[in-house]
């Protein structure tokens, strides 16, 4: 219970006007004589205490009907533990809604209300009863804190429509309370429009730690209010997940076969996860690409379904013929979430792999090997570029204004002091997302400077040492050898490792201590050894994941697409989307780079995890640790009601009025049980009274 | 009715008037004056001729003077009543007493029918007050255990008193075969109580004091009023005492008349 008119409740003492004018009636008694005291003796033990039984309802309905006019006067609303705050916060206090615009959020209810719809209209409902009318709105795509000119306008931006971004409720809480911090709130309501998908509120986060202090500075006057949806057990979501989409290792890459090639087709290797919250069933799989669509179903085994390397031929497809416009989508059949239920890709044809070239001075034992073993795409040396290959594109041009580019790299060639800094940062992302990396040690190498932990150690020259690798014996006879964590992948006879590789992620890293930049090296002037090591690491790169232009909805796809583009236009997507969001909305985009260069980029939710339904919530434990203010509001929204109020709060005018006239009734009733005995004494002197003779 | 001299009420003995009442057969140690001899002659059998006898009569009033008798004017109607009966008895030449009681004591004084009497009774009456405990039943049992000479007891009160007492010094009267009439006085204020506000009562014939909340107690005050007046006309119907209730606003000569009228028609009858 919650008052909008808090002060009226000053007024609340007046309940004990019916006692206090009792009690005076009482003592302002008159005395009298009276002649039949053995009735009184004997009425009082008859009737005294049902009397007084109804004096005491009577006196109580009256102070009742007393309390519920000042509570009508006091405007009181109906939200449980929403409390005081209710009233406080209309005066003087700060709103803030966080709204979670994520794909759990989009699930819907039998009306076909999602879960953020549903969410947004109750709050939209209680502030308009509360009489706020221009809280402050923070939402997962925009992130930052916007003042709502008033309450319709939040149904009327795109802050009421879906997104695929994952959603950091952490992060948005902690921009809100940034920003209160700024104005000096004291007293705040903060809406959090979510469900307890662990993914939106990223329980580990250090956010929470730091967010507590917030939470603790505003004591009392901070008050939370969180949903909890109700799933309908009627309805069963489904989610569908791309895995791995790569050509078949089997492709002839030559030109010679092109030809060829464009009449049979190229065979793509397609891997799907479909979870779903039914148990057993078979899911019918819509693939689309570019105009051809295949069915296929799969079995649900578990509540989960597969597809490994399925394969499919994609007609007209040239190998290397730079076709890298044709897209695509795996779907399932539209269920109650139907944001989960399609994900979205690119295809790029397969392709020599591209490498680039970083090292200290030109290079040529790399450069050498690059053409053959593929394409280089760009060679700096000493800081500088040397040559570029314009074919590669999409920014592959090394050294930009950002620092090292490697978009449409395979593999990269260091040789050189290990990287640092955002150099070393931009490596381990293009690690991340599949590349490979060769390092190869400088000419004087620095033991301070490490990458993932590993640093050269100085030059050890001797004499001529065998080896091998992938099958291929060779002479070394300068080795630099290496101190880090890393898996020895080649050793010489004494067992000095001078070839390691490291795993990251879906690419590696590979440490190879041999020197590439003395042509009289044997290892350069033979060259099969250095050919078997770069092939190695070319073969180890995912370059036939043709997916290198697929990233996920969010504040990364946002920027990337924002930084490179001159112009973004969508090519297949679920819905309309305001320029505003681009990169927080799930379809094909086209990205237009200058006049000529243009590519197509596929964004999908923003899922962080291998779960795609939204089955891992937090239980209220983990979230009371994540909230550990005294004052939390769970309002329930049970998605199979479909008459459920929208509004959390809403005023007790009905009622209070229903119960003053029941109270009304009552004291009259019970009045009047007593008044007409009164009346007919007055009246009637009694005669049935008289004596019969 | 029983006197000592002739009179004008009807005596429970067979006597000398000249109101024929029966035949009867003689009986050793009748009178031989009083052979019918024409029914002799008639049927060859002896009768006894008898006829109704005239006596006067004792009336004894009993007059409540305790304290509640003082409420509203329930006492003036109590000696009015009571006056009135004496002045209507002596008139005709019966005898006419008093016995009064009040504070715990009573007085007696005998029936006579000398003259003055009604004066002295009139006198006795004027100086009364009412106040204090009710001492009607010690009264009358006093009087009942006193005096052998039957007579009519007429009771004047308002008998708020313990019905167990009343019944014992009733029956007491009645064993003596004393002719038992009861004037039962009242208030409509009694019964049914106008209080419209919380009151404090103070017992008239005592010292306590209670403080009445009206809703509170008008029901079961009621109920006992009810039950306190079926109780007393039970008991006054089965100790054979003639019970008339009578309220304070009734007027006495209809009060008289009624019970008057009752009388002379058990008396033809």
């Amino acid at each position: 219970m919650s008052f909008l008119r808090v002060e009226a409740l000053w007024a609340l003492p007046l309940v004990l006007a019916p006692l206090i004018i009792h009690l005076l009636h009482r003592r302002r008694h008159p005395t009298m004589q009276w002649p039949a005291m053995m009735f009184l003796y004997q009425a009082t033990k008859m009737r005294r205490g049902p009397a007084k039984l109804r004096r005491f309802l009577v006196l109580a309905t009256r102070v009742a009907v007393l309390a519920l006019i000042i509570f009508a006067l006091a405007r009181p609303l109906s939200s449980g533990l929403f409390g005081i705050a209710a009233g406080r916060i209309a005066d003087t206090g700060k709103t803030v809604i966080l709204i979670d615009r994520s794909t759990s959020m989009q699930r819907r209810d039998t009306l076909g209300r999602s879960r953020q719809e549903r969410g947004l209209a109750s709050v939209m409902e209680t502030l308009q009863t509360l009489g706020i009318d221009q809280p402050i709105v923070i939402d997962n795509v925009t992130m930052k804190p916007i003042v709502a000119a008033d309450l319709d306008s939040l149904t009327q931006t795109s802050i009421a429509k879906a997104a695929d971004a994952r959603a950091s409720i952490d992060t948005m809480m902690m921009t809100a309370f940034e920003y209160l911090a700024n104005q000096d709130a004291t007293l705040v309501d903060v809406w959090i429009i979510s469900d307890r998908n662990a993914s939106s509120w990223n329980p580990d986060a250090s956010t929470w730690e730091a967010m507590r202090r917030f939470q603790d500075t505003y004591g009392e006057g901070l008050r939370i209010h969180r949903f909890d949806f109700e799933a309908n057990a009627r309805q069963q979501n489904s989610s569908v997940r791309l895995t791995d989409l790569r050509w078949s290792k089997n492709q002839p890459t030559s030109e010679p076969s092109q030809q060829e090639n464009a009449e049979q087709g190229v065979e793509l290797l397609l891997s799907v996860v479909v979870e779903s919250e039914q148990s057993q069933g078979t899911v019918p799989l819509n693939i689309k690409i570019g105009t051809t669509t295949h069915e296929v179903d799969v079995t649900l085994t578990g509540g989960k379904a597969s597809l490994e390397n399925y394969p499919l031929t994609v007609p007209g497809m040239v190998t290397g013929s730079g076709q890298a416009n044709l897209y695509g989508s795996v779907s399932l059949p539209t269920d109650c979430n139907p944001a989960d239920d399609d994900w979205y890709f690119t295809l790029s044809p397969p392709i020599k792999p591209v490498v680039a070239i970083v090292s200290e001075q030109p290079c040529d034992a790399l450069i050498a090997m690059g053409e053959v073993i593929g394409e280089v795409a760009f060679d700096i040396a000493g800081g500088k570029l040397q040559n570029s290959t314009a074919s590669t594109g999409d920014g592959a041009n090394g050294a930009g204004q950002g620092g090292l580019q490697l978009d449409g790299i395979d593999s990269l060639w260091w040789q050189g002091q290990l990287p640092s800094g955002e150099t070393a940062k931009t490596i381990e992302s293009f690690c991340a997302n599949g590349g490979s990396v060769a390092f190869f040690p400088p000419a004087l190498p620095d033991t301070a400077i490490q990458f993932q932990g590993v640093h050269w150690n100085p030059w050890e020259t001797g004499e001529p040492d065998e080896t091998s690798f992938a099958g291929v014996k060779f002479m070394l006879d300068q080795v630099c050898t290496f101190d880090g964590s890393a898996v020895a992948a080649s050793t010489l006879t004494d067992g000095t490792v001078w070839l390691s590789q490291r795993k990251s992620d879906r690419g590696s890293v590979w440490f190879c201590g041999a020197n590439v930049t003395d042509h009289q090296n044997l290892f350069v002037r033979q060259g099969l050894g250095l050919f078997s090591v770069l092939a190695e690491t070319i073969q180890d790169v995912d370059r036939q994941a043709v997916r290198n232009h697929e990233v996920l909805a969010g504040d990364d796809a946002a920027k990337r697409m924002i930084a490179t583009a001159t112009q973004i236009k969508p090519v297949l997507v679920p819905r309309q989307t305001s320029d505003g969001e681009m990169g927080y909305h799930r379809g094909v985009y086209s990205v237009s780079m200058g006049e000529t260069q243009n590519r197509n980029v596929a964004i999908n939710r923003g899922a962080d995890d291998d779960r795609q339904l939204d089955d891992r919530q937090l239980d209220d434990e983990q979230l009371a640790a994540l909230l550990p203010v005294r004052s939390v509001n769970v309002l329930a929204l049970d998605g199979a009601n479909l008459t459920e109020p929208q509004g959390a709060t809403r005023e007790l005018w009905g009622g209070l009025w229903l119960a003053m006239i029941a109270g009304l009734l009552i004291e009259g009733w019970l009045s009047l049980a007593s008044r007409p005995a009164t009346s007919s004494t007055n009246s009637t002197p009694n005669s049935s009274m008289r004596g019969q003779s | 009715m029983l006197g000592s001299v002739s009179g004008r009420h009807q005596s429970p003995h067979r006597g000398s008037s000249v109101e024929f009442a029966e035949y009867r057969r003689y009986q050793p140690g009748d009178d031989l004056r009083r052979l019918d001899w024409r029914a002799y002659g008639r049927s060859d059998r002896y009768y006894v001729k008898e006829f109704e006898a005239d006596t006067n009569l004792r009336l004894i009033l009993v007059l409540d003077a305790s304290g509640s008798m003082a409420y509203a004017n329930k006492f003036d109607v109590a000696r009015q009543l009571a006056a009135t009966l004496a002045y209507l008895a002596i008139g005709q030449g019966d005898a006419s007493g008093l016995v009064s009681a009040w504070d715990g004591q009573y007085e007696h004084m005998p029936a006579r029918r000398i003259a003055g009497q009604v004066e002295q009774l009139f006198a006795r009456m004027e100086r009364l007050q009412p106040v204090g405990d009710n001492a009607v039943c010690e009264a009358i049992s006093e009087f009942a255990e006193s005096t052998r000479q039957r007579a009519m007891v007429v009771l004047i009160s308002d008998f708020l008193f313990d019905l167990d007492r009343l019944k014992t010094s009733v029956e007491h009267l009645t064993f003596r075969k004393h002719d038992v009439v009861a004037f039962h006085v009242m208030t409509a204020e009694e019964i049914r109580p106008s209080w419209d506000r919380p009151v404090r009562l103070q017992d008239m014939e005592g010292d306590e004091s209670m403080l009445v909340d009206p809703e509170e107690i008008r029901s079961g005050y009621e109920t006992a009023v009810r039950e306190y007046l079926t109780n007393i006309e039970k008991l006054m119907h089965r100790s054979a005492v003639d019970y008339h209730r009578m309220m304070t606003d009734d007027a006495v000569e209809d009060v008289l008349s009624r019970f008057l009228s009752a009388r002379l028609g058990d008396a033809a009858r």
